[in-house]
């Protein structure tokens, strides 16, 4: 099984889908518009609370906040933010879902015994507690609320790895590789890891998209990115206070949230049909 | 069977000492106590330290974290989790006042979610690829993309406050206990409305999703397409032998999101005013109200275990193939 | 102190019962809407439900927001502060302010022993009053008759009496039975206005006049508390007339109060109660032990500019321990003026100068770098923060916002980890703030945790609670007032108004300057309804 043949494959059907081509140059738009952030807006944290709570003009184009900083430089940082949080906390619970996966489904046994405890645990655990936690710990900052999400969703990761795992651990592929006498950790992490990975990747995607979201939601309970870093999530939480009247905080941010999240769900389904040898279309 | 099931039981057990040290370790790790909690919500006047002395003995806070833990442990197994520092009430009255609440909502919320989201699901899974069904793909990666806060506080806007066709907050009205059974059941179903499309707008997409892949995957198995040869109507085959295996997912979809809703609960809680679970665990996490952390922590780990352990059986019953095996949750 | 000394109130209770037995229903027969009519029932805001209906018991001011109506205080507090009879109907100090002495019936002055015992007792795990009556000795305190008590205390301080707006009584003989802690949170027997009809926990509590009360009758028939935690739901079911009334942010009162459908039959008020808001300085701190650093770091607040901006002049500034409505004020102290050029003028005289010229001032190679811990999700805290911390980045000073969640800041702060804080007090009628800034007050013992130190601020403090002239008490308060303006162990910054919106049905809503709507008298006791806007008047069936 040749990778770049997969993966060639793979990017040939994903492109059959215009729409997920769609969600994916506006990914890459937003994460250039991101990376080159300061050098197209104002100073996002720049107060002025003269101007505070302004409709779109031509000097705010998106108005501006409850301290009259410029709601369009906000959200253009905010995609930095938001969108670091949600890649970096996905990438994290990929690390740590992967690995424990993969010992649990090469293993099995006293390994894969331990894993599913531990995914039990994590499953059970008390996600805010844990947010609040990490908080209080160490320092609220956008890096606390990437590893505490990262560390409570490798489970879904760590499932997919380990049934992938168990399905082809003994498939003649891994077998020449035992037989040749490679240690374990290279068959697992060289030979069988970039076989499972692809269910895994499209469960990522997922995962970029529910980091966003649930990075908003606890705004909402005030255990957010502190101030005053903007991230989509706390621009619509500070809206909440003024959804009367100030419509323009909670549009914004709340269209940026929808379509990167949107575009991310999108994407991981395509790619996951891509992956599908037998899908038709 | 039998032996399986006792096997699962006792790892269960393992798995919720496991569960409840980690808890107790992070909400001991967790910078303040009860202690703190009074004083910070104290006025600006002396305190009684005599008084901080007595609830800090009485809550064990005196002595070290092992002790503490045994303590409580002691207090499990003989079913009594303690009272809660805030109120002194026992902590199961607590819990159990508000528990029926959170599984009422939440139940009808995955109900409608399922009742809505599956046959999307398995009717888009046989019209693949045609235009109306990418159409409603979208639609529903566009409603699962909302977040939820938002979308609670536009349908309160909106149903309530501009239309005022539904109550704005609480489980029942003011007049409650005067109407006749019949009126009782429209009051609070009229208050259950926008709670549960808030909890379930989100979910319905998720069932359409698993339901959809959950059938894609079954239709091309073989055994379908052995049917089909031996001259099963389609549609027989669809109903016989598909649907029921496409349920499976479903289970473990159920199972899956048992120990979410108190996180995702909590939300919708606060903003229709719902006496749930979710919000009292929020609140106990910020009173540092241990007893009840921990209690609530125990319900949530029960209720995962045990739905963890149905859905394996389940899907073993549902699936003949799958032999009673340890699986991941 | 000198111990030979007695500190003596002599309370004389009024004749009151406490009871728990059912009214008989009243019906209203006047015709003229202009004048008070009896009946209806008003539908309040709690904030969150409460913890307990024990009295001694209380938690929270949503608690007290309740007990209020189902007992009376042996003081009440009129609309200016000054303390006026409740259930006590007159009081005497011993001379050395010791003793308290009164007088009762039905409830008796066994009952109120019982409750202060209850109160003292460390068992009772009452933290939220047991400070108030931490000084009671129970070897003087003496029934004298049914009607009459002495209560005696180890030390005689002026700011006692406040505290006895604090104790409501509760029977003995209801009380001294079953588990206290536990029994009485759901169930009550009071002397006060109303009494209990249900309460469902989470959801809301019914209260009904009790036609025996002793007191002056008040109007409304029935008083039903509604648990709203999220103040935008609590707004909107204000706006559908779901509820009657509630607090509601300066934003909302700024926008919506301008709105005419709304204001057809909204009230909004404003005014302003017994809080503020300020910066704790950890007087500790190396860099901020300095007291012309603090002064120079609140001369980067523009005070002016928040208050006309953020809050559309509904908030005044602050400049020490009082607020313009207390007697202790001291109209003559400056509120110190915004200066960021003269900041950094001081700055620079004490040292931090730029010297890598990285925009950061720096003072032995260390840069000029603060965190301010805040309260997370808190609507006052975090634009004041966001604000300053973009003041003092002008002048070339870091401020790290910190919000942290409120326990975990309280931790840090009593502990005095921690270099700043924005926080803010409710403060209690009596001014006294003793346990604020007196050296002996450093936690644990006190709430002095910007661990402020001054022998002549300790001086002024002693003197202003051991003074029973308020006249001479005035004076000692307001060179406090001066000497910590001075000091500024805090940097004091806004008293905010609170706002509410209150429906236009509910007549004759008066407020007070300590609490506003809350614990005054008559305050609630005087609301009515016009016979025709009873919207919520339901047949009362009990579960």
């Amino acid at each position: 099984m040749k990778r770049d043949s997969v993966s060639a494959m793979t990017w040939r059907r994903f492109q059959r889908s215009k729409l997920a081509l769609g969600a994916l140059a506006y990914v890459v738009v937003v994460a250039l518009i991101a990376l080159i952030a300061p050098m197209i807006t104002v100073d996002p944290n720049a107060v002025d609370i003269a101007s505070r709570l302004r409709p779109p003009d031509h000097t705010h184009r998106l108005g501006t906040d409850d301290l009259g900083r410029d709601v369009l430089a906000r959200v253009i940082h905010g995609a930095r933010v938001s969108l670091t949080v949600g890649l970096t906390a996905t990438l994290i619970s990929l690390l740590i879902g992967s690995f424990l996966g993969a010992i649990a489904g090469y293993y099995g046994g006293a390994a894969d015994w331990l894993v599913s405890r531990l995914i039990e645990i994590v499953l059970c655990f008390p996600f805010l507690l844990l947010v609040l936690g990490i908080v209080a710990l160490f320092r609220p900052s956008f890096i606390t609320i990437m590893i505490a999400l990262g560390l409570t969703s490798w489970t879904t990761e760590a499932r997919f790895v380990r049934g992938e795992f168990l399905r082809i651990r003994d498939m003649e592929f891994a077998q020449a590789a035992r037989a040749s006498g490679a240690r374990d950790a290279r068959i697992i992490f060289r030979h069988l890891l970039p076989n499972a990975i692809a269910p895994v990747l499209v469960s990522a995607s997922f995962g970029v998209a529910s980091a966003i979201l649930i990075e908003s939601a606890l705004s909402f309970l005030g255990m957010g990115v502190p101030p005053p870093t903007p991230t989509w999530g706390n621009i619509l939480y500070s809206a909440e206070q003024h959804l009367e009247y100030a419509w323009w905080l909670a549009v914004f941010p709340g269209v940026a949230i929808f379509l990167t999240v949107a575009a991310f769900n999108i994407i991981g389904d395509r790619v996951r049909d891509a992956l599908d040898p037998r899908s038709e279309s | 069977m039998t032996s399986y099931v006792v096997r699962r039981l006792l790892y269960a057990v393992l798995t919720f000492i496991g569960i409840t040290i980690a808890v107790f370790a992070l909400v001991h790790a967790v910078p303040g106590d009860p202690i703190t909690f009074y004083i910070g919500a104290h006025g600006a006047h002396n305190l009684s330290q005599p008084t901080l002395e007595a609830i800090r003995h009485e809550y064990h806070l005196d002595e070290p974290l092992v002790t503490q833990y045994l303590y409580w442990l002691r207090g499990v197994l003989r079913l009594d989790f303690g009272t809660s520092v805030v109120d002194h009430r026992y902590v199961t009255t607590r819990i159990l006042e508000k528990l029926p609440n959170s599984v009422e909502l939440n139940l009808i919320a995955f109900l409608v979610a399922a009742a809505i989201g599956v046959p999307i699901g398995l009717w888009s899974a046989t019209r693949s690829g045609r235009p109306i069904e990418r159409a409603s793909a979208v639609l529903f990666f566009l409603l699962y993309s909302l977040p939820s806060f938002w979308v609670a506080l536009l349908l309160m806007e909106l149903f309530s406050v501009k239309l005022g066709l539904l109550p704005t907050f609480g489980m029942t009205s003011d007049e409650y206990l005067d109407l006749s059974a019949g009126q009782k059941l429209i009051d609070h179903a009229r208050h259950l409305v926008l709670p549960v499309i808030t909890l379930s707008y989100a979910q319905i997409a998720i069932f359409a999703r698993f339901s959809k892949s959950a059938l894609t995957e079954v239709i091309r198995q073989d055994y379908i397409t052995t049917a089909r040869a031996k001259g099963v109507a389609p549609r027989g085959v669809l109903w016989r032998h598909a649907f029921r295996n496409a349920l499976i997912p479903l289970i473990t979809l159920l199972g899956l999101t048992i120990p979410t809703l108190l996180s995702v609960g909590v939300i919708t809680e606060q903003i229709f005013q719902w006496d749930g679970i979710g919000r009292l665990y929020f609140v106990s996490i910020l009173t540092r109200d241990y007893p009840t952390v921990l209690g609530l922590t125990v319900v949530t780990a029960v209720v995962t275990l045990f739905a963890s352990l149905l859905a394996d059986i389940l899907y073993a019953m549902a699936d003949p193939r799958v032999r009673f095996e340890e699986t991941a949750p | 102190m000198d111990g030979v000394k007695r500190f003596v109130v002599l309370l004389l209770l009024a004749v009151v019962a406490c009871t728990n037995e059912r009214p008989l229903p009243t019906v209203s027969t006047s015709e003229d809407l202009k004048k008070p009519q009896e009946g209806g029932t008003v539908v309040r805001r709690l904030q969150g439900d409460i913890a307990t209906l024990n009295p001694v018991m209380a938690q929270s001011v949503n608690d007290r927001q309740v007990d209020y109506y189902l007992h009376t205080p042996m003081v009440h507090f009129d609309a200016d502060l000054s303390a006026i009879p409740g259930l006590a109907e007159k009081w005497e100090i011993s001379s050395d302010g010791r003793l308290y002495t009164s007088d009762g019936s039905n409830v008796t002055a066994g009952d109120v022993l019982f409750t202060l015992k209850k109160i003292i007792d460390p068992q009772t795990e009452a933290p939220q009053i047991a400070g108030a009556f931490d000084q009671l000795d129970l070897r003087t305190t003496r029934v004298v008759d049914p009607h009459t008590i002495v209560v005696g205390f180890k030390d005689g301080i002026s700011p006692q009496l406040a505290h006895f707006n604090d104790l409501l009584v509760i029977p003995e003989h209801v009380y001294a039975r079953g588990d206290f802690k536990i029994d009485f949170t759901s169930r009550v027997v009071g002397c006060g206005p109303y009494r209990l009809v249900r309460r469902v926990a989470g959801k809301e509590i019914l209260l009904e006049r009790r036609p025996e009360y002793w007191g002056p009758r008040p109007n409304l028939q029935r008083v039903l508390f509604k648990v709203i935690a999220d103040d935008i739901t609590a707004w909107n079911a204000m706006k559908r007339g779901e509820i009657d009334e509630t607090i509601i942010s300066t934003d909302t009162w700024l926008a919506e109060g301008r709105r005419p459908e709304l204001q057809k039959f909204i009230d909004f008020r404003r005014f302003y109660t017994l809080n503020y808001n300020y910066i704790a300085w950890n007087n500790r701190d190396p860099v901020l032990g300095d007291k012309r650093l603090r002064r120079a770091l609140a001369m980067c607040i523009d005070l002016k500019s928040i208050i006309e901006n953020v809050y559309h002049g509904t908030a005044r500034a602050m400049n020490g321990p009082f607020t313009p409505d207390q007697w202790a004020y001291n109209p003559d102290v400056p509120v110190i003026e915004y200066n960021p050029q003269e900041a950094l003028r001081t700055l620079r005289s004490l040292g931090w100068l730029d010297t890598n010229k990285d925009g950061l001032l720096d003072k032995g190679g260390k840069p000029l770098k603060l965190e301010m811990l805040i309260t997370a999700g808190s609507i006052a805290s975090n634009p004041f923060a966001q604000l300053f911390q973009a003041e003092l980045k002008k002048i070339g000073i870091e401020l790290d916002v910190v919000p942290l969640d409120f326990a975990t800041l309280i931790q840090r702060v009593l502990a005095g980890n921690y270099q700043c804080a924005y926080l803010s007090w409710n403060l209690d009628p009596d001014p006294d703030p003793f346990a604020l800034f007196d050296s002996s007050q450093f936690p644990p013992r006190g709430q002095n945790f910007v661990f402020y130190s001054n022998p002549e601020a300790d001086r002024l403090l002693e003197e202003g609670r051991r003074e029973f002239d308020q006249t001479k008490r005035k004076k000692t308060y307001q060179q406090l007032h001066a000497l910590l303006a001075d000091d500024q162990p805090y940097t004091w910054t806004l008293q905010v108004s609170s706002k509410w919106a209150i429906n236009k049905r509910i007549r004759d809503v008066k407020e007070s300057k300590g609490w506003g709507l809350f614990q005054w008298f008559p305050g609630e006791l005087g609301w009515w309804i016009p016979i025709d806007q009873r919207t919520h008047d339901v047949p009362l069936r009990r579960r």
